[in-house]
């Protein structure tokens, strides 16, 4: 059985060995181009090993379920895009460190797909968070760059360590680092005794993980931090701990911790209503483009809480998994925002120069008519965020909004009106957002400029938003397979939870377990 | 339930976690100089770290009533590790700001906002 997790591990595995190699050569090869294609290959190579060893995973540390595959799909994905969109600012401007540091965040979120124990999930979720410091701390240029970084590297650290103590209760009442024990645990209820502790890990674990999704009221570095840095940086801070707070939300509150919904409906709904609100209200207000996008990416954060709302509420009713799934409906989203996001800053990376990037939409003036092909490309962009059908992303606002329309209450009274007020502002939300994604399109389009865009953020760039852009209107217009996906993932993660309890109870009475996990619990108060 | 009255439990290093939890967020929340926020970051993550091993501990369980393995005292370890990992960046990030600012007071970081 441990060779098949190796095995599973290799994409893994594969990641660490490119990226250490790039970080040690690296300072012997003055020749930076190549660093680009080495871990473009790597990515290349760990995505093959992703397609060959699928699910073969034994139970243990890791899930080797749909729900790690399309994840660590979308990871290597965006990964392989993030290091075409940053070839030109790794080649030019920055050290070799900088495209290895993007490989390790990448390796972290590889582990965070298929953890399912606390200690992993912590690990992975620090392999996310520690790179993107460097990331930031080689990417900024003057001042606002220091400044960015400053700001974000004490307020994340602070995410995790309040992440931490969140997860340091739910071990003392789950009695195990293991999320399916630790489920086993719970679904029984709380232990008595133990009430307020599941109340504060589930209230911990959130606030922490919210701010790495950039959720109110724990946004506010966002919008300082996306200003203060490259486009290319903004990417990855918008799309890599997103993915890595949205997976773990997923998999520790939304099916780990039952019991505790009847918390996690009101909270998430309340952080839900005001995320979205508040980003979509300010970012009308922005004229630099990396702070538009940076309040955008919040009220994004916003829409997807509104599937963790709909899986808690769920919980509470007798039949979990509806065709309305809200587990699904995040992670359809989280998989077209990341490509709308990571295009649009590759756009953003290609219209600058190394100098100065793009700064405020003004400059985007007259793009229309001197850059048509990156133009149409931001405009699909804008188009799918906004959420206009046929594309991308109105499929996914419709999952989102539609889950929380269509939810049937068992005996569970209450959620079923709150969600439809959610699903109402949340529409709401979606037409105030129009206005400031139309405005960029409109400026690009009907305004024209005596001083066009430089251009000259390199080839990888451009190609990035030209391969997002595509898929973005491929998944537009054939939503069916990746909402099969997603609702697979969802089903997945909510049942590997389940059945591999069953197989390690079983593996526990034939002894093969070392440690045994079945006392009973006395009352510590 | 009086803890003054009890034989040190699990509940007493819960205590002692939370008050360590709450000294390192003033202290984050109140200092300005960018190496007490990271003192307070240490506090924080110390606090956490204490309630995993004694939740862990079979010592403070009661005579091994309620054994929860070596998680507790692994996951420990890893964080230990990290939170150097974090130091280690922290005072690089630290110097560098030093550098553009001949000051690490947090409160000069204010030049972006809006």
């Amino acid at each position: 059985m441990t060779t098949d997790s190796v095995l599973y591990l290799l994409p893994e595995a594969t990641l660490a060995g490119v990226a250490t190699l790039i970080v040690v050569l690296g300072v012997f090869v003055a020749w930076r181009a190549v660093w680009s294609w080495v871990a473009a290959a790597g990515l290349v190579f760990a995505a093959v090993f992703v397609l060959r060893f699928d699910g073969v995973a034994d139970g243990g540390l890791l899930a080797g379920d749909a729900m790690a595959s399309f994840v660590r799909w979308l990871v290597v994905g965006s990964g392989l895009l993030l290091v075409m969109a940053a070839a030109r600012a790794s080649c030019r401007t920055q050290t070799a460190e900088y495209v290895g540091s993007l490989l390790f965040a990448v390796l972290g979120l590889l582990l965070v797909a298929s953890a399912q124990d606390l200690t992993l999930m912590f690990v992975g979720l620090e392999l996310v968070s520690i790179p993107s410091y460097i990331l930031l701390y080689l990417g900024g240029r003057g001042v606002p760059g220091k400044e960015a970084t400053a700001k974000y590297f004490f307020l994340s650290v602070f995410s995790s360590a309040v992440t931490l103590y969140g997860f340091a209760f739910l071990y003392g009442i789950g009695g195990s680092t293991h999320l399916v024990e630790i489920h086993a645990r719970l679904i029984d209820g709380v232990p008595s005794g133990f009430q307020l502790l599941g109340a504060l890990a589930l209230v911990l674990i959130f606030s922490g993980l919210a701010f790495k999704i950039a959720a109110a009221p724990f946004h506010f570095y966002a919008p300082d931090v996306y200003q203060g840095t490259s486009p290319i940086n903004a990417a990855i801070l918008a799309v890599l701990p997103k993915i890595a707070g949205i997976v773990a939300m997923v998999r520790i509150l939304g099916v780990a911790m039952p019991g505790q919904s009847e918390t996690g409906w009101h909270l998430a709904l309340v952080v839900a209503a005001l995320t979205m609100t508040l980003g979509n209200t300010l970012a009308l207000w922005q004229n630099n483009v990396r702070r538009l996008l940076a309040y955008s990416s919040i009220a994004h954060a916003g829409y997807m809480l509104i599937g963790l709302t709909v899986a808690f509420a769920a919980q509470q009713t007798v039949d979990t998994v509806s065709q309305f799934d809200g587990l699904a409906a995040m992670l359809f989203y989280l998989a077209v925002y990341a490509l709308a996001t990571i295009g649009v800053f590759a756009a953003l990376t290609y219209l600058g120069d190394d100098q100065r990037p793009l700064e405020t939409v003004d400059e985007m003036a007259g793009l229309g008519r001197s850059r048509p092909i990156t133009a149409l490309a931001i405009a699909v962009f804008m188009f799918s965020l906004a959420g206009v059908p046929p594309l991308a992303g109105f499929w996914g606002k419709l999952g989102l909004f539609a889950s929380a329309i269509a939810f049937q209450p068992g005996q569970a009274g209450g959620a079923q009106g709150w969600l439809l007020v959610l699903a109402i502002i949340g529409l709401l939300n979606a037409v105030v957002a129009a206005g400031y994604y139309l405005r960029i399109v409109a400026v690009m389009y009907f305004r024209s400029s005596d001083r066009p865009a430089a251009g000259e953020g390199g080839a990888g760039a451009w190609t990035a938003s030209f391969i997002c852009a595509l898929l973005v209107l491929a998944v537009g217009l054939l939503p069916g397979p990746m909402v099969n996906a997603s609702r697979q993932a969802a089903t997945a993660a909510r049942t590997s939870v389940q059945q591999d309890a069953v197989e390690r109870a079983a593996d526990v009475a034939a002894g093969s377990v070392p440690f045994s996990q079945t006392p009973a619990m006395n009352e510590p108060f | 339930m009086n803890l003054l009255t009890q034989p040190v439990g699990v509940s007493h290093y819960l205590v002692v976690g939370a008050v360590l939890f709450v000294c390192g967020v003033v202290c984050m929340a109140t200092k300005r100089n960018a190496l007490g926020v990271l003192m307070g970051i240490e506090l924080v993550l110390n606090g956490a770290n204490l309630n995993f091993i004694a939740f862990g501990s079979h010592v403070l369980n009661r005579a091994g009533a309620r054994t929860l393995g070596l998680d507790g005292q692994l996951i420990a370890l890893f964080v230990i590790v990290l939170a150097a990992a974090e130091a280690a960046i922290a005072l690089a990030i630290t110097l560098n700001y030093y550098n553009n600012q001949a000051t690490v007071d947090v409160d000069h970081a204010d030049e972006l906002r809006g």
